[in-house]
């Protein structure tokens, strides 16, 4: 018997304190896994939303990239600033990762799969403990001693505390509906997702919870323009790591509530139903990571306003409907889901008519901008690997030397302004031997001068640009440098080179990436 | 056994916490030994089976009310300086003694009736549902509800009322 008067199922040979610690160990490393997947994943998706490649040169794929990240931040300093409460900064990022983990405890994974899946008061558990985060966010904003850290602490109050409400009035219909606060039957009773059937209810509770997780249209909390990272700003190294875990244990937790709450949590044909629940997850996270990609920030105005002038009544409403719904058709058939997705339509048209924003319509074209993003081929150069071509129009910045063509009358040298060229000569007449010809990039000033002086065209500019060095003597560029064979010639006073170039400064392939050539 | 060792955990956590928000002068840590007050308390809901109230005390104590406590420190000027003694140092302790007395009394004299089986198996498993008719139901707290949703709504407007005044003052 667990502590509810519930007889716990014998799912595991060592009873009771084996169905814990089992669950606990799953739990944790489910956690920690997928905040590693989620990091990469994150990482990669965002990059595609945005046409880039996103990390893939750590392991395949990038695939060790988190890996690379958290040794990187672990190996770092660890920074108590001066003044700060040593106690409270120290504690703080442990509460805040502890109070996202300590939801897992009743997430059902499948039926009858999870540490106390059919907890009585599985929902309000959920936003209790939920809610704790904000003290370690306080905790954070105060002990650091800091006044960006304890603003952003404030916001972050305002910003959870007035989302918090739409959000759990938006839950409200769905406990209604389903008559239970236990996440399992919850998910029992979704034959049809409640993301169809309660849609408003759906939209107030993801964008509610994405503000509760400060992603970015709303990560004010964090703004590195004016708030230098927020309320984490004096953390570093291990302590910072637990606030990145903490960002994306919540992160994690919001796709697992969504999915649970109104995808119809494990449920799904032929595939085995904890696979589907992981599939519901990750695409969730990826639709956050989608929005991330797409919206700019907000100010803490329109943050605020949205919140109370449009989410709040909204979910009033809703939650009226619903209630009347239930009254005239107790069982809830599932053909209200398009009365529903009509009247979830109508309220947003309305409630949005205010705002003279066109009723979020533009939203939906950013992000309609973004998934087009997806199908097109990054604009990454893969530096290495892949150059950019030259436009014709460039001048150049290093130098091509013909010993055939130069007889040594030190022209360039006399043009030059800085005194970077050295020539050495011998021999008169048809005789002039060019004995040393010497190019000091360390003071060149690539003015051309030279190019244009010389009157046998010997010298010239060429299109490379990887002109850097160890060390200073080897930016001295001797004779064999100089004539060294594969280089190409710039245009600059050299008009006959001109066709002979490309006209703008195009991607080039050298050779394709070992690991993937898009 | 693993119940009493859970009660006597939470009951110490309770104590100390409690003594360190009242001793500390730091008013910041004193509000978060407040907090951790509360969760010990609510630990103590769960191990009487009482799982609806606990999470509602998490949710009311530890989460709203302290995080209010909490903003009420941090607007209060000169906090650095701690919590010092005030004037009504002799009055205060007499009051505060004259309480414990008399909690002391009323909590010995009280008959606490328990009953044998665990409530939640008596309500067929779930502790929640029957709250709803006592609540919302005939002969339910229906009028008590309404009077504390409109004290929280006049509240609200209240508020309301105060910042608007001082936007047209500005302006």
């Amino acid at each position: 018997m667990n502590i509810l008067g519930k007889p716990i199922p014998p799912d595991w040979p060592g009873g009771y304190w084996g169905h814990w610690g089992f669950w606990a160990v799953i739990l944790l490393a489910f956690d920690l896994l997928m905040v590693m997947a989620f990091i990469w994943l994150e990482r990669r998706w965002i990059a595609r939303v945005q046409i880039r490649l996103g990390p893939n040169r750590a392991g395949p794929f990038g695939l060790l990239q988190p890996i690379a990240d958290a040794v990187k931040i672990l190996l770092k300093e660890d920074i108590v600033p001066e003044r700060a409460d040593r106690w409270v900064h120290f504690l703080a990022p442990l509460v805040v990762f502890s109070a996202a983990t300590f939801i897992f405890v009743v997430i059902p994974f499948q039926e009858g799969a999870g540490l106390v899946p059919d907890l009585n008061v599985g929902l309000l558990y959920v936003l209790a403990i939920g809610v704790l985060s904000l003290i370690g966010i306080f905790m954070a904003g105060w002990g650091s001693a800091n006044k960006f850290s304890l603003v952003a602490a404030m916001r972050a109050v305002a910003q959870l505390i007035s989302y918090e409400i739409p959000l759990m009035l938006a839950l409200v219909a769905v406990v209604m509906v389903s008559s239970s606060l236990s996440l399992e039957e919850i998910v029992r009773q979704q034959h049809v997702p409640f993301a169809v059937l309660l849609p408003l209810s759906f939209l107030i509770f993801f964008i509610g919870s994405l503000t509760e997780i400060q992603r970015t249209p709303m990560d004010l909390l964090e703004a590195e323009s004016e708030l230098v990272t927020g309320y984490h700003i004096e953390y570093s190294g291990m302590k910072f790591a637990m606030f990145y875990l903490g960002e994306y244990t919540e992160a994690l937790l919001v796709s697992v509530l969504t999915t649970v709450l109104f995808l119809s949590g494990w449920k799904g044909p032929l595939l085995p139903p904890f696979l589907w629940f992981l599939i519901k997850v990750v695409l969730v996270f990826m639709v956050i990571v989608w929005i991330r990609g797409t919206f700019p920030r907000l100010r803490i105005d329109q943050l605020m306003a949205f919140s109370w002038k449009f989410l709040l009544p909204l979910s009033i409403l809703n939650l009226f409907i619903i209630g009347a719904e239930l009254v005239l058709l107790p069982s809830f058939p599932g053909w209200l889901a398009p009365v529903n997705i009509a009247i979830a339509g109508l309220l947003i048209y309305l409630c949005s008519r205010p705002f003279r924003i066109g009723f979020g319509l533009g939203l939906l074209k950013g992000l309609a901008l973004t998934i087009r993003h997806v199908l097109r081929n990054p604009i990454t150069v893969q530096y290495p690997e892949q150059r950019l071509s030259i436009s014709r129009r460039w001048r150049g910045q290093e130098f091509i030397w013909s010993e055939e063509k130069c007889t040594g009358c030190t022209a360039c040298a006399r043009a030059c302004p800085h005194g970077v060229i050295k020539l050495e000569v011998s021999g008169k007449g048809k005789e002039r031997v060019v004995e040393k010809f010497q190019v000091d990039l360390g003071r060149c000033i690539f003015c051309g001068l030279c190019v244009e002086a010389c009157p046998t065209q010997a010298i010239a500019l060429g299109l490379g640009y990887e002109s850097s060095r160890r060390s200073f003597p080897e930016l001295v560029l001797e004779k064999e440098k100089l004539t060294a064979p594969g280089r190409v010639p710039s245009a600059y006073a050299r008009p006959e080179f001109e066709k002979g170039l490309p006209e703008q400064t195009l991607l080039i392939y050298q050779k394709e990436h070992p690991w993937e050539s898009r | 056994m693993g119940i009493s060792v859970a009660f006597w955990l939470l009951a110490a956590i309770i104590v100390i916490a409690a003594l360190g928000v009242v001793l500390l002068s730091n008013l910041f840590r004193a509000a978060l030994l407040l907090v951790l007050c509360f969760l010990g308390v609510a630990g103590m809901y769960v191990l009487l089976n009482a799982d609806f109230l606990a999470v509602v005390q998490i949710l009311i104590y530890a989460g709203a009310i302290s995080i209010l406590l909490i903003f009420a420190i941090l607007i209060t000027p000169q906090v650095y300086r701690g919590n010092p003694f005030g004037r009504f140092r002799l009055p205060a302790l007499f009051i505060s003694g004259l309480m414990l007395a008399a909690f002391i009394l009323v909590t010995l004299g009280t008959h606490w009736p328990t009953p044998a089986a665990a409530p939640g198996a008596a309500l067929g498993g779930s502790t929640i549902l029957p709250l709803s008719p006592a609540l919302f139901g005939r002969g339910g707290a229906l009028l008590p509800l309404e009077i504390a949703a409109m004290l929280l709504l006049a509240i609200l407007v209240g508020a309301i009322a105060l910042l608007k005044e001082k936007r047209n003052d500005r302006a």
